[in-house]
């Protein structure tokens, strides 16, 4: 009698267990193989827009541009070669590839002088992220994410939240306190993905070989896409401009 | 054990006996009403409820009210919100969830019925008494008199927009005292619904697609019959209600510039320096002048009944009636010796001196001797009388001047040539001789509106529509004359304000009056000379 | 033992017992335990819906009902699946029981009545109808409920310590202001999930909107109010610290604005 009933609540865990990993697949679509011969993608995202001439033009008239934007970290960019920091460059349409390894060391996001540090990053799903406090001062991280569950948790200094994002959804981090401070989370679910660097630099590696359209976002400027064919062991480079504001 | 149930027993019935006497309902009042003694059709036109399905009056069938008409006329048009249904509130009775939700819905209402009488009935010992004479009226406890009391429809079970009846369940003798208006006839409040919708031109206009330029005539014609117009929502506070302000949004402009007299008079000038020392929370009948008020208001001068009493309604006073109706003590030389030609919903030419007139001027000196010595304002309202008198006789010289051009056959464009006199096919479809008088009865039936019609009251038409070429120019300076500049010139005279006595009246009256004259000459001259041209 | 002894002892007895009787029935969190909530979207639920919430709450639960343009606070847009009266930890979906205790209480300081005029039934027959409009609810499932310990007795060190945090640890005068009128520096910029300006709460007038029992203020500042600024402090303060502050944040209210 009381192995049935030990039984039945295993079968029921199971169950559960079934269901609830069946909503992940659903949404997973990506199937890990090994890639012998993997390719690389290298490359340049850049900001052509009105705002990359401010700085450097002193001739340009006297309507002054808008330049709100540049002293936030809504748009960051390299005045030696346009690069653009903070776009996530990822594959859009890859269904199967390398295997997916979820860092045992946890991404960092701290707060610094009121500011989220980094301003943007990408992981893949199943990823834990920490959140530090650097700041002698109350702040609290706010998500607004409908898939992944949100939260909004106060913090002190020197205080580290741990959390882990499950499913793939783009995410923003508020502090209601310092109004001006966010950041993003990209959550992806496969691993062909990069942030770009302060020169606007990204790297993909170990891409099965094939047909792929590549994706740039960024949190101001929007999407990019272009197509590649990534051909084995050999190193492609592409450049996405954004050439509006 | 049984002479104790015997007891027990009698006690009993005893008791039930003397709960009943308690419980018995005082004598029946009959409910408020404010068209009691109207005709039938004059209830159905105004009081049934149709939404917004059709207008009002006897033209009702021409036009669709006004949006708005559903909250300024909401006996007759109001309809409940369809996107909220509120009955389940009024048929479980909570009265508590009203203000819950409308605190934060609609806060100032409610923080204002706070502040109001209605929702602390016994906060002062004057407030006590007075709801104390509701309490023993009604036969009802008040110790807050709730949304719910007002605007709950308990028999149809939706809200309602409170109108005067509701609001005389409580405040009866106010009520009753509001309804003798009626005694006097028009101009008043509770009849001011009729200036739009008995006369035909406010049907004609919204039948030529002009409705909505009528938001005007709605805010003040419709609806000048509820009490929040003076008393505003949702303080409805008896104090405002006494300040000369509660007047002003309607009684202004050039018909009647109440607040521009009164506001500019030396009156008015000591109301508005030393406003903050008016105690307008006393009653009228309670009120010092001179302590209380150093200077009159409206309220004061026009709510005086008689011998002391004060009456809540502001037009039991008059003689002058607005300065629209002609004396009976003048000779005419125009057609205005016939007035009113037979129309029965207007009142007669008002005899100055008649017993009624001659005991009226006695109350308003004894309101002016308040102040006043009985000379000075007798001398006062004897030249108010005089400056009446020689208004109307210009008026009546220029009508004469106009009518004698329509006799000859000069007005241009002929009556024949332009619009008929508006609505005239519904004026002969939908009013009777006896309610519109026989000769002018005829006069639209054969000639169906193809005629000019001039002066008081039916050719004031032109001051609310102009159609093509009616009327023609020298019929509007003569509805200016008459309708503007004379009354603009009463006014200033009867609140004592020079300027609007002279160059709002009679100047621009006499300006008018020479236009009128060379207009007229003009129009006999091209006359004269088409004749020749044609002959020849 | 002498008989008076005796009573003496006995009524003692009885008294604590009835005591902590009726202090353990007011800690027991305020659920509708006996009450079935259905788990399938009913016709009653859909027609209770239509009739009383959609008018402000909107037709999908978007908050976009026809009266809702007019309305501060906006009523709550369901597609986020973000409640704020919760006994879940933050970001938690909501338990069926919160989402009924909100209907029934309402929300005080808002157009959301106490839809207790609804009869029990009809009220239930609507939760499945508001999970129904969040994908959130198919993806996720509520968090276990926060267990409210025993609350701590509100001495006046447990004022003093609730002072300390309020002002200096957590900063909550920031946006509550020093007296907890909401009225702190950062109170005007504050903002809710859906972009709408959100006013911070005012402590003194005592309506709080989550309930007024000290075990609700306790569970606001553990759980956080989902959709709004309002952080959760669980991993913040201790146990003890959030009563503390919670008897603190009650200390504010000023009887003479809560009659209004």
């Amino acid at each position: 009698m009381k192995l049935i009933y030990i039984l039945s609540i295993l079968f029921a865990f199971l169950c559960c267990n079934l269901i609830s990993s069946k909503d992940i697949l659903a949404d997973n679509k990506y199937s890990e193989i090994e890639v012998p011969d993997g390719g690389t993608i290298i490359g340049n995202v850049k900001y052509m827009g009105e705002l990359a001439a401010v700085g450097l033009n002193l001739y340009r008239g006297w309507e002054l541009s808008d330049t709100s934007k540049l002293n936030s970290e809504k748009l960051v960019f390299s005045k030696v070669n346009n690069g653009l920091k903070n776009a996530v460059v990822s594959l859009k349409d890859i269904t199967q590839g390398k295997k997916t390894i979820i860092p045992p060391v946890h991404p960092i996001i701290d707060q610094q002088n009121n500011n989220f540090i980094p301003h943007t990053i990408a992981i893949v799903s199943g990823t834990t992220v920490d959140f530090l406090n650097g700041d002698e001062q109350m702040h609290n991280i706010h998500t607004r994410s409908a898939r992944n569950q949100p939260f909004n948790l106060g913090t002190t200094y020197k205080q580290r939240i741990s959390k882990t994002f499950d499913y793939p959804e783009i995410i923003k981090l508020t502090c209601d306190l310092h109004k001006n401070a966010y950041a993003w989370i990209v959550v992806l679910d496969h691993p062909y993905f990069d942030t770009t660097d302060r020169n606007g630099y990204f790297e993909i590696c170990d891409i099965p070989p094939g047909t792929y359209t590549f994706q740039v976002w960024h949190e101001e400027l929007g999407n990019l896409e272009k197509e590649v064919t990534v051909r084995p062991k050999e190193t492609t480079t592409i450049e996405f401009v954004y050439s509006q504001n | 054990m049984k002479k104790f149930g015997i007891g027990l027993c009698l006690s009993a019935m005893l008791f039930t006996s003397v709960a009943w006497a308690a419980e018995q309902p005082p004598k029946k009042e009959t409910p408020p009403d404010l068209y009691e003694g109207t005709p039938d059709w004059y209830r159905a036109v105004y009081k049934d409820n149709v939404g917004m399905k059709e207008g009002s009056g006897p033209f009702k069938d021409y036009f669709k009210p006004q949006m708005l008409d559903m909250y300024w006329q909401p006996n007759r048009h109001y309809e409940p919100m369809k996107n909220l249904d509120h009955s389940i509130f009024i048929e479980k009775e909570r009265r508590d969830l009203c203000v819950t939700c409308h605190e934060e819905a609609t806060p100032g209402v409610v923080r204002d019925w706070r502040s109001s009488g209605h929702k602390n009935p016994k906060s002062t010992p004057y407030l006590s008494a007075r709801t104390a004479e509701i309490e023993k009226r009604t036969n009802r406890i008040l110790n807050e008199v709730h949304c719910f009391d007002c605007h709950a429809d308990t028999k149809k079970k939706q809200i309602r927009m409170p109108t005067g009846e509701v609001c005389g369940e409580c405040h009866r003798p106010q009520f009753d005292d509001f309804l003798r208006e009626r005694e006097v006839g028009r101009p008043n409040h509770i009849q001011s619904w009729e200036a739009n919708t008995i006369v035909p031109w406010y049907a004609e206009a919204a039948r030529r697609g002009y409705l909505y330029g009528q938001h005007g005539c709605d805010l003040c014609h419709s609806g000048a019959e509820k009490c929040d117009v003076c008393h505003t929502r949702h303080k409805f506070s008896a104090a405002e209600g006494r300040q000369p302000e509660a007047c002003i949004t309607c009684h202004m402009g050039p018909d009647h510039p109440d607040a521009e007299s009164y506001g500019e008079s030396k009156h008015g000038v000591i109301y508005h320096k030393e406003e903050e020392h008016f105690d307008f929370n006393r009653p009228l009948s309670e009120v010092r002048p001179g302590k209380d008020y150093r200077t009159p208001t409206c309220q004061f001068c026009h709510m005086y009944e008689k011998h002391g009493r004060f009456i809540h309604n502001p037009v039991m006073k008059g003689i002058w009636r607005m300065g629209t109706i002609p004396p009976k003590n003048l000779e005419y030389t125009s057609s205005l010796k016939d007035y009113p030609y037979g129309i029965k919903i207007i009142g007669d030419k008002i005899d100055i001196y008649s017993e009624e007139n001659v005991a009226k001027r006695s109350y308003w000196l004894e309101v002016c001797a308040k102040c006043h010595s009985d000379r000075f304002a007798d001398t006062y309202l004897k030249s108010l009388d005089e400056f009446m008198f020689q208004a109307h006789t210009l008026a009546d010289r220029a009508q004469k001047i106009v009518e004698d051009l329509i006799a000859d056959g000069y007005l241009y464009p002929s009556a024949a040539d332009r619009d008929p006199y508006p609505l005239s096919d519904g004026i002969e479809k939908q009013l009777s001789p006896a309610f519109l008088g026989e000769p002018i009865y005829n006069a639209f039936k054969t000639l169906k509106g193809k005629f000019p019609v001039v002066g008081p009251i039916l050719g004031v038409y032109g001051m609310f529509l102009q159609q093509q070429d009616n009327p023609s120019n020298i019929e509007n300076m003569y509805n200016r004359l008459w309708f503007w500049y004379k009354l603009q010139g009463y006014k200033g005279t009867a609140h004592v304000q020079q300027d609007v006595s002279w160059w709002w009246g009679q100047a621009p009256m006499m300006m008018e009056f020479t236009k009128i004259q060379s207009e007229a000459a003009r129009l006999r001259r091209e006359g004269r000379i088409e004749k020749v041209s044609l002959t020849k | 033992m002498k008989p008076k002894v005796l009573l003496d002892k006995v009524g003692f007895w009885c008294a604590t017992a009835v005591t902590s009787a009726a202090l353990m029935l007011s800690i027991a969190p305020m659920t509708a335990s006996a009450v079935n909530i259905p788990t399938e979207v009913t016709e009653l639920g859909k027609d209770t819906y239509k009739k009383y919430c959609s008018p402000c709450h909107g037709e999908e639960g978007k908050g976009d009902g026809p009266l809702a343009r007019s309305m501060l606070p906006k009523p709550r847009d369901f597609t986020r699946g973000a409640y704020k009266f919760r006994t879940t930890p933050s970001g938690s979906l909501p338990t069926d029981e919160d989402i009924y205790r909100t209907i029934s209480y309402g929300v005080p300081n808002s157009t959301m009545i106490p839809w207790d005029i609804l009869t029990e039934e009809q009220r239930v027959s609507v939760i499945p109808v508001l999970k129904s409009f969040s994908e959130a609810f198919e993806v996720r499932k509520p968090d276990a409920p926060v267990t409210v310990g025993l609350p701590l007795r509100p001495t006046e060190r447990a004022l003093t310590e609730g002072k300390k945090i309020y002002e200096e640890k957590l900063e909550c005068w920031k946006c509550h202001g020093v007296e907890g009128r909401g009225d702190g520096p950062s109170a005007a910029e504050q903002e809710d999930d859906f972009g709408f300006p959100i006013k911070p709460f005012d402590f003194t007038t005592g309506k709080f909107k989550g309930g007024n029992s000290a075990q609700d203020v306790y569970l606001r500042f553990t759980t956080g109010l989902n959709g709004t600024p309002m952080p959760s402090f669980a991993k913040e303060l201790t146990d003890e610290e959030r009563w503390c502050l919670t008897y603190y944040v009650m200390s504010l209210i000023k009887p003479e604005e809560t009659k209004k």
